[in-house]
C-alpha cells in the first residue's frame, strides 16, 4: 500500500483545467520532488493533498484518511490534515505569537493536550530544528531561515507521516535554503515521508524521485541514483552563522 | 425672568455633557457587542445570517441617523409602544454603531494575509479555532486605531439625539441658550464639552496608529 495515492484527480478554476487526472503514488519514506514550469499546477496538486483546495473529481489517499469528491466532511478534512504537515514559501508563522506558542498553538487547540505538556512538546520540536534558544522570539525578530525552521516545528508537531513544502526554500539564500534541505533530509531519515514543490534544480537534485509536471499532467517521473546530500554540500560552503543540526 | 449665573449655565452644561457622555458609551458597549456578532455573522459561511448581517449594515449605513432615530422614536409609538427619549437614542446609537463597527472589523479581518488562514487549516484547525487564536487577535490589533477614531464619531453622533428630546450636552445648550439669551457663550461652552470629549479620543487614536505603525 503507497502512504499517498491520488486517482483520477482533476481541478477546475472556473474554466481552468488545472489538474487533468492525476494518478501519483508515493510510497513510505520516500522524498519526492515535483517540478515544472510557473503555472503548470504543482503547487494546487501539493494543496490538495491536505485539502487546502477542493478537488472536481478522483480520490485522495493519505496512509488511510480518504478524501472524495463528495465526502470532504470535516471529519474526514480534520483526518488527513492530521497526517499531513505543510511548511509555505512565506513561511506564514502566526506574527502574534512567539516561535514556542506558534508550535504549540496545535497541540493546544486542536488535540486539547495540557498547556504544560504542549511547552514541552514545542521546546522538543524546536530543539530538532534547532532552534531551542529562541522559544520566545517573535516572528519578525528571527531571520528568513529562522523562520522556515519554526514552520517547519510546527508542521511536525501533530506528528504527521508526510511533510509537504510549497518552495519552502523560495525565499531563501542559496546556504539557508542547503540548510532547510539538510532538515527535511534529516526528517526523511527520521521516517517522515517528504513531497517538495520546487522551480531551482538544485534543490530538485535532493530529493529521491523527480516528478515532472506541465499543463496539469505528469510527464515524466524519476527515481535519482544518488540524490545529493544537504550536508555534506553544507560542509564544502563557506560557513554561515547558523547552526546545523541535528534531528 | 429667572437669572442666570455663568455657574448656572456650566452645571447645567455639564449634566448633559455627562448624559452624552454616558450614551456614546452606552452606544458604544452595546454597539461593540453587537458589531461583533454582526460582523461574525456577516464573514461567516451561513447563508441567511450572512444576508441579515448585509442588511444590517447597508440599512444603518445607507440613512441618516437622524431619521433612524425618529423611525424608532415615532415608528415604534405607532405600533402603542411608548418609547422614552432616552430608550430610543440608546438603541438607535447602538445599532448604528454596530453597524458602522462591523464594516470596520470586517476590513481589519480580509486584511489578515491569506497565508494564515492556511497555516492554521493545515493544522487541522476548524473554522473558529481559526477565528479565535489566528485571525481575530491580528484583526483586532489592526482595529484599535480606525475602532478609536469611530469612538469620536459616536460622541459626536449623540448630539443628533436632541432632536428628539434626549436632554444630552447639545439639548441641554439649546434650552439653556433660549433661556439667557446668550446663544454665542452657552454654544460656545457646548462646543468645547464637545472638543473636551473628543480631542483625546482623536489624539489617541494618532498616536495608536503611529505606534503600531511602527511596532510588529
Ligand atoms: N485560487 C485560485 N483561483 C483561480 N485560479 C488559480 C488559483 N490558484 C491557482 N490558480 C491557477 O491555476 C493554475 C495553476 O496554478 P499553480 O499555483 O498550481 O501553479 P504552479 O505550478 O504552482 O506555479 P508557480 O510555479 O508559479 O508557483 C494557474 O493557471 C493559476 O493561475
Ligand atoms: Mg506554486
Amino acid at each position: 500500500m503507497p502512504l499517498v495515492s491520488t486517482n483520477r484527480l482533476h481541478k477546475f478554476f472556473g474554466k481552468n483545467h488545472v489538474l487533468r487526472g492525476i494518478k501519483l503514488d508515493v510510497e513510505e519514506g520516500e522524498v519526492v520532488t515535483i517540478v515544472g514550469r510557473s503555472g503548470s499546477g504543482k503547487s494546487t496538486l501539493l494543496r490538495t493533498l491536505n485539502g487546502l483546495e477542493s478537488i472536481d473529481d478522483g480520490i485522495i489517499e493519505v496512509d488511510g484518511a480518504k478524501l472524495e469528491v463528495d465526502c470532504a466532511d470535516a471529519a474526514s478534512l480534520r483526518a488527513l490534515r492530521l497526517k499531513v504537515g505543510m511548511v509555505f514559501q512565506q513561511f506564514n508563522l502566526f506574527p502574534h505569537l512567539s516561535a514556542g506558542q506558534n508550535v504549540m498553538l496545535a497541540p493546544q487547540v486542536v488535540k486539547g493536550t495540557a498547556k504544560s505538556e504542549t511547552e514541552d512538546i514545542a521546546r522538543r520540536m524546536l530543539e530538532r530544528v534547532g532552534l531551542a534558544e529562541k522559544f520566545d522570539a517573535f516572528p519578525d525578530q528571527l531571520s528568513g531561515g529562522q523562520q522556515q525552521r519554526v514552520a517547519v516545528a510546527r508542521a511536525i508537531v501533530n506528528d504527521p507521516v508526510i511533510i509537504l513544502g510549497d518552495e519552502p526554500t523560495g525565499n531563501l539564500d542559496s546556504r539557508t535554503a542547503e540548510e532547510i534541505m539538510a532538515l527535511f533530509q534529516d526528517l526523511n531519515s527520521a521516517g517522515k515521508t517528504v513531497i517538495l514543490v520546487t522551480h531551482e534544480q538544485d534543490i530538485a537534485e535532493h530529493c529521491k524521485r523527480i516528478i515532472r509536471f506541465r499543463d496539469g499532467h505528469i510527464i515524466s517521473d524519476e527515481k535519482v541514483a544518488s540524490p545529493a546530500d544537504a550536508r555534506q554540500i553544507l560542509a564544502k560552503m563557506p560557513a554561515g552563522d547558523e547552526m546545523v543540526t541535528h534531528v | 425672568m429667572m437669572s442666570f449665573s455663568l455657574w448656572d449655565i456650566v452645571r447645567n452644561l455639564l449634566i448633559g455633557g455627562a448624559l452624552t457622555l454616558l450614551l456614546s458609551l452606552v452606544a458604544f458597549v452595546l454597539g461593540g457587542a453587537t458589531g461583533m456578532l454582526v460582523l461574525l455573522a456577516r464573514i461567516g459561511k451561513w447563508r441567511a445570517p450572512r444576508a441579515l448581517a448585509q442588511m444590517h449594515i447597508e440599512l444603518f449605513q445607507g440613512t441618516p441617523l437622524l431619521l433612524q432615530l425618529f423611525t424608532l422614536f415615532f415608528g415604534l409609538s405607532l405600533f402603542g409602544l411608548d418609547v422614552p427619549a432616552w430608550l430610543a437614542a440608546g438603541l438607535g446609537l447602538t445599532l448604528f454603531t454596530s453597524a458602522f463597527l462591523a464594516e470596520i472589523w470586517r476590513g481589519c479581518v480580509e486584511a489578515v494575509p491569506r497565508g494564515q488562514w492556511e497555516a492554521s487549516s493545515c493544522l487541522a484547525m476548524t473554522y473558529w479555532e481559526q477565528m479565535r487564536h489566528v485571525i481575530l487577535p491580528q484583526a483586532m490589533r489592526l482595529s484599535i486605531a480606525p475602532t478609536v477614531g469611530f469612538a469620536v464619531q459616536v460622541v459626536k453622533g449623540t448630539a443628533v439625539t436632541s432632536i428628539i428630546g434626549f436632554a444630552e450636552l447639545t439639548k441641554t445648550g439649546s434650552m439653556i441658550a433660549n433661556a439667557t439669551y446668550q446663544p454665542f457663550l452657552v454654544y460656545s461652552l457646548v462646543a468645547l464639552g464637545y472638543f473636551i470629549l473628543c480631542y483625546p479620543l482623536s489624539h489617541y487614536a494618532q498616536s495608536l496608529e503611529r505606534k503600531l505603525h511602527a511596532a510588529r
